[in-house]
């Protein structure tokens, strides 16, 4: 069930946590917007995103920007342990995004978690029924790069043949949870992977087959 | 007491003081009950009057938006059977606005409808007053004119709707 | 079947043009401002507030002014308009015993604490048309009484807690302890409907249910269908303090006030295997004044509760899933009215259909009559 009741983190919000929010909150989301559903229409692209938001750390500021974009008050959030008791942080999103923040991961919608190794299984967040496939967790894992080499390749609706996309870091978890995640079809989760300036896709839709980072590494020399 | 529909702060305590507030009011610093008395005067008050008094003060400090002002909606929750468990029974409009005065102070505002200059107004005066300097003159500009402005509406209001009140007389009946 | 068609966009675009010249009317006549209509027009405000589920007053007005006075298409207006705003937050539950009353009065109690109020009724009116008010005549000043403080300060419990105390009214649903939290109320305009259904979300549907539709099924419980004995327990319009937690300060505000309808409708109940005979409730709060409509809510609130109360479903108003799917005259009429859009291709199948039917009948009577004339002739 969605909590309803705001998060009550300190009695008043530090004038930190009041700073920062999206300037020209309105066109700003609108942009916002437009590119996650360009890259989520088109997996595994790389989309270059600016926004002005200041959020604390460690949410990167795209982070926050998306959050501010998609989030609201019905729509609650998870952060996991690196960045759950961050009051500045959690003062921050109650002002600038008003949803709830949720302790259980499967009680979201929107979860931000760190793409390091210790990063909870996707089986962990809501994948939504059968009969509302729809009220599912769209994730979104902070990492440090994203680029176009052949880590992994993706193929499914929206990439005409394949698409080329390495994300790092990443738990070496992930595309095994991916595969499961990807057969529960129309159930599952999506990812949106956020680099500082950078944002791709995972829809459910998307399959990962795995490439050759050694050889991409290699043309590299 | 007329404008206790209007202050939240003069609700009795014990009725449903702890509805209202989620802890008691007595938890709150007198600070803190200055605010909420404040913020609720400025949501109740017409918008032109608020206007009217605001330039009697003469005063033209700059500021700084942190949030808004903008409009969005709030559920509204009634009770099943008036005491029981709550629901949703619709929606109102509702605008918000947080400003930061050149001093740093932070001022809020949130009301009921679509008036974004009056909200952004209300934010400034809210921040104005957290000056202990300003307090005195703006609740004596501001905020007495503006409660004794509802009060007299209630009264005046209560005076037409009492005068509709039934007084019964029973008719004397039959032959016994 | 669906297939797409173009065309028709000059005649659409001469259509809204000659319906935006239609809504002004004679330009002799000065337009109708908002103020006009929120001030004059005030209870065709409240059911728009009301059935569209949103407390604007201003907006409403212009929802009937851009519908030409069409209230459902008003309505629908104020619906959209919803739609496109976010949601900031949750209202602390109002409390209507705190109302600032403008009418309160009791079918089952005559000597009530707070008295019997009158307020602005069209009750004890003759139903005659006045021409007076087909000119501009002055309007008198209402009447007003000393000393009315006092009599408004006193406290005026609901009805249904004046004899609760007895036993012989059901409670209000019981409180959690004493500060926790209630459970979260569901909200359909959040979450697909299904049935069945809990009182708040029925609640829900009903306070934003077409009026017309609510009063039909009250008076068909009146009437005998799914009977329920109701007596209006009490009725209280007026204006209750709306209060929001705001959660970078911790605490609540009063963000203003809104007008509400309350009915309690008391229903005699003959008991169950578990549960005494006693009075039981139907509950009815809907934006605005429109008691009409609160009680007919009340009404068919209290025949939803069949199920609950382990009675039997015998009646159209017991039946939660038609009440609840059909209350909605958005939804009623968005359906209803698509049957004008283009349906060339359907009908021309069905067009082929019914010749091959009918054909085959035809020919299958024509051999019988040939079989039949055989028949006689032998």
């Amino acid at each position: 069930m969605t909590r309803t009741s705001f998060n009550k983190t300190s009695l008043e919000t530090s004038l930190e946590a009041m700073q920062g929010g999206l300037g020209e909150p309105v066109y700003q989301s609108q942009r916002i917007f437009r590119s996650l559903m360009d890259a989520m229409a088109r997996p595994g692209t790389i989309k270059p995103v600016a926004t002005d938001a200041r959020s604390p750390l460690p949410m990167l500021p795209l982070t926050a920007a998306v959050l501010a974009t998609m989030a609201d008050a019905d729509t609650p959030v998870w952060l996991d342990g690196t960045m759950k008791d961050i009051g500045a942080l959690n003062d921050w999103l109650t002002f600038h995004v008003g949803a709830p923040l949720v302790d259980e991961p499967d009680a979201a919608t929107f979860a931000v978690l760190s793409g390091k190794r210790d990063m909870p299984a996707l089986e962990s967040f809501a994948k939504g029924g059968q009969d509302y496939p729809d009220r599912s967790a769209t994730l979104l894992i902070q990492v440090e790069r994203l680029e176009n080499k052949p880590d992994w390749s993706l193929s499914g609706p929206g990439i005409k043949d394949t698409q080329s996309l390495a994300v790092s870091p990443l738990s070496p978890l992930f595309v095994a949870q991916w595969q499961e995640n990807h057969k529960l079809f129309p159930r599952g989760v999506d990812v949106v992977f956020v680099a500082p300036d950078t944002i791709a896709c995972l829809p459910r839709t998307t399959a990962i087959t795995l490439g050759h980072p050694a050889s991409s590494d290699k043309q590299d020399h | 007491m007329q404008d206790q529909h209007t202050i939240a702060a003069d609700t009795a305590p014990g009725i449903g003081a702890d509805e209202l507030f989620g802890q008691s009011p007595d938890g709150l610093t007198s600070d803190q009950q200055a605010r909420q008395q404040r913020m609720s005067i400025l949501a109740n008050a017409p918008a032109a009057e608020l206007i009217r008094l605001w330039k009697t003060m003469k005063l033209d400090p700059g500021c700084e938006l942190l949030r808004g002002p903008e409009t969005g909606l709030v559920a509204l929750r009634g009770r099943i059977g008036g005491g029981g468990a709550p629901f949703n029974f619709g929606e109102a409009t509702v605008t918000r606005a947080t400003v930061r005065m050149e001093d740093g102070a932070i001022g809020h505002a949130v009301m009921l409808g679509r008036n974004h200059g009056k909200a952004k107004l209300a934010a400034v005066i809210d921040a104005l007053a957290t000056d202990p300097a300003m307090e005195a003159s703006i609740e004596q500009a501001i905020l007495v004119p503006l409660k004794a402005l509802v009060a007299e509406r209630d009264k005046t209001r209560a005076a037409e709707t009492q005068a509709t009140r039934v007084n019964f007389f029973t008719m004397v009946r039959g032959d016994d | 079947m669906y297939v797409a068609v173009k065309g028709g966009e000059a005649a659409i675009k001469a259509a809204h043009e000659l319906l935006a010249d239609r809504r002004r009317g004679d330009r002799s006549l000065p337009a109708i401002t908002l103020e006009q209509i929120t001030e004059q027009m005030a209870l065709a405000v409240d059911r728009v507030m009301s059935e569209g589920a949103l407390y604007d007053r201003e907006l409403a007005a212009l929802a009937i002014k851009q519908a030409r006075g069409d209230m459902i298409e008003a309505i629908f207006l104020m619906r959209a308009y919803r739609t496109t705003l976010p949601r900031l937050g949750y209202s602390q539950p109002i409390d209507t015993g705190k109302m600032t009353i403008e009418r309160r009065i009791s079918a089952t109690f005559k000597d009530l604490p707070g008295g019997q109020i009158l307020g602005p009724t069209f009750d004890y009116t003759h139903r005659l048309l006045d021409p007076s008010l087909a000119t501009d005549e002055a309007v008198p000043e209402p009447q007003t009484i000393e000393q009315a403080e006092d009599l408004a300060d006193e406290p005026m419990p609901r009805v249904s807690d004046l004899i609760a105390g007895e036993g012989l009214m059901e409670p209000d649903s019981a409180a959690p302890q004493y500060g926790s939290d209630w459970d979260e109320p569901g909200d359909l305009t959040r979450k697909p409907m299904q049935f069945p259904m809990e009182r708040d979300l029925r609640l829900q549907a009903l306070s934003r249910g077409d009026e017309g539709f609510l009063l039909s099924l009250g008076y068909s419980t009146q009437r005998g269908f799914g009977r329920s004995h109701p007596f209006a327990g009490e009725i209280r319009i007026g204006e209750v303090d709306v209060e929001m937690e705001v959660p970078e300060l911790g605490f609540a505000v009063s963000l203003g006030r809104i007008q509400v309808s309350e009915c309690q409708m008391v229903n005699q109940f003959k008991g169950s295997k578990t549960v005494p005979p006693q009075f039981t409730r139907g509950y009815g709060l809907v934006f605005g004044q429109s008691e009409r409509k609160a009680m007919s809510m009340a009404l068919c609130d209290r025949a939803l509760r069949a199920r609950e109360l382990d009675e039997d479903i015998l009646a159209p108003a017991q039946d939660e899933e038609f009440v609840i799917s059909h209350a909605d005259n958005v939804q009623a009429t968005g359906f209803v009215e698509h049957l004008k859009l283009p349906h060339y291709v359907d009908f021309q199948a069905e067009l082929k259909l019914v010749r091959r039917m009918q054909s085959e009948f035809f020919k299958a009577n024509s051999h019988k009559d040939a079989d039949e004339e055989q028949e006689a002739a032998q």
